[in-house]
């Protein structure tokens, strides 16, 4: 008996020391930075051949391994959990970037395991400012603080705040107060709302095809451009307003003219929601450049969908400021004025340099703007 | 010497220069100056081969161009330019 239960043993334990390491996959059909994981851990498979078993779980048409996965997060106590999610052990890591990035923590915690190999301090994707002998991770520059500063240099964009100028002007000619509040509050309101539907295209077109290497270098070269152009304005514009689209801006100012014409106050309100909707849309081809920067950025970042959201939202307010800032001064003073090139001056120069930069990291690291997710 | 103002509802510098030349129109009494809106003059904007706004076209006695400004000038910037050519 006892020699029964020492060969049980032995037998046993030879088992466990031969056991391959357990991987639990979690992924969604469709979902582009899986497949790269997956074409990833196929690799690693082959290299650590026996020693490591990869279960994969397909969790957007599949219930019970949904329910699998939902455990798991809970288990784990990870926040903000989507696709892909890899369970190696105790650990997990969330998402995929690249296999230079998270493929290299992977083959690590898999190591570890294996092998207990130390994790080296892994001090490569951080890249420091010496500020005023200070040393700052720039990796902890938050993404609060890029949404602020490219909406902020965004929302300066001259090519539809013409359009709110000549409204507010209109209605103040009309010398009706009623008509200024709720038309104006209508304009912005929903100029707001269309730029939301704009920003979450770009973030949904993004957050759908993934990581591609050519889309990142383009947005790169259009960061690095857009930088260089804004510090330009920034140093060397007189806040002139260019005269482009002649014929296209002389047909909204004749449609807002028929509009407030109106006799009947709902038709006015109706004829401003479909002014605010269509100009928007026309002049959001004139400011792509900016939000197209921003949604790919946060796209690369792990993180809800309510935080998404609030940030593309905190985006659009912040875009609107000057907007806001000229409707509230217009129904405080009942004039219209203008936003001073001289407080324009530094956004554009500071903004312009942080867009420059972050087109050049898109393109030589791009790891250092995924904000530490 | 007059002073042709061109400018735009729409456009936010000429907002910011509106109290300006107020100011200096209220300083120097002597000084003509004339405001014109863009979109309602069409053959001027054609004329003087405007393409950004606010446009400022200094005019000598003979009315021909000596000086022209684009975008938000200082007051006092724009006091010095009037000065050197108050006497063409």
């Amino acid at each position: 008996m006892f020699f029964v239960f020492l060969i049980l043993f032995f037998f046993t334990n030879k088992v466990f020391a031969n056991e391959p390491l357990n991987i639990k996959f979690f992924y969604g059909k469709g979902c582009p930075h899986c497949s790269q994981e997956e074409k990833f851990l196929k690799k690693l498979e082959t290299e650590h051949q026996g020693k490591i078993s990869i279960e994969k779980y397909e969790i957007y048409n599949n219930q019970e391994n949904s329910n699998l996965f939902n455990q798991f997060i809970k288990q784990h106590n990870i926040q903000a959990a989507g696709v892909p999610l890899l369970i190696i052990g105790d650990d997990y890591i969330l998402g995929y970037e690249n296999e230079n990035t998270t493929g290299a923590k992977i083959n690590k915690t898999i190591n570890l395991l294996l092998y207990g190999e130390q994790k080296e301090e892994d001090d490569n994707n951080s890249l420091y400012l010496n500020l005023f002998s200070k040393k700052i991770d720039l990796k902890s520059v938050s993404l609060p603080i890029a949404t602020i500063l490219i909406a902020f240099v965004d929302g300066f964009n001259p090519c539809a705040m013409w359009i709110l100028i000549f409204l507010i002007t209109m209605l103040i000619n009309m010398k009706d107060r009623k008509k200024l509040y709720i038309l104006g509050s209508v304009f912005i309101i929903i100029s707001g709302f269309v730029y939301f539907i704009f920003l979450t295209a770009w973030f949904n077109f993004f957050k759908f095809i993934g990581y591609v290497y050519w889309i990142k270098i383009i947005i790169g070269i259009v960061a690095i451009i857009s930088g260089i152009l804004h510090i330009k304005n920034g140093l060397f514009s007189k806040g002139e307003c260019h005269v482009t689209n002649a014929t296209q801006r002389k047909n909204i100012i004749d449609r807002i003219k028929t509009t407030l014409g109106q006799k009947s106050f709902l038709l006015s309100i109706l004829g401003i929601s479909i002014l605010a909707v269509s100009v928007n849309l026309i002049e959001v081809v004139c400011s792509a450049g900016l939000p197209a920067i921003y949604t790919n950025l946060l796209s690369n970042i792990h993180l809800s969908n309510t935080q998404y959201y609030s940030y593309l939202s905190l985006y659009v307010l912040i875009f609107m400021l000057d907007d806001l800032l000229i409707f509230f001064i217009a129904i405080k003073t009942f004039e219209i004025t203008g936003i001073s090139k001289k407080y324009t001056k530094v956004s554009s120069i500071f903004g312009g340099f942080i867009i420059f930069i972050i087109g050049i990291i898109l393109i030589l690291k791009p790891e250092l703007l995924m904000f530490g997710s | 010497m007059k002073v042709l103002k061109f400018g735009a509802i729409w456009c936010s510098g000429c907002l910011i220069m509106k109290p300006r030349w107020a100011e200096i129109e209220k300083d120097l009494t002597w000084l003509k100056t004339q405001y014109y809106d863009a979109d309602e003059n069409p053959d001027l904007v054609e004329k003087y081969k405007i393409t950004d706004y606010p446009c400022f076209i200094f005019l000598d006695k003979n009315d021909k161009e000596i000086h022209r400004e684009y975008g938000e000038i200082e007051k006092n910037n724009l006091i010095q330019i009037i000065n050197k050519h108050k006497d063409q």
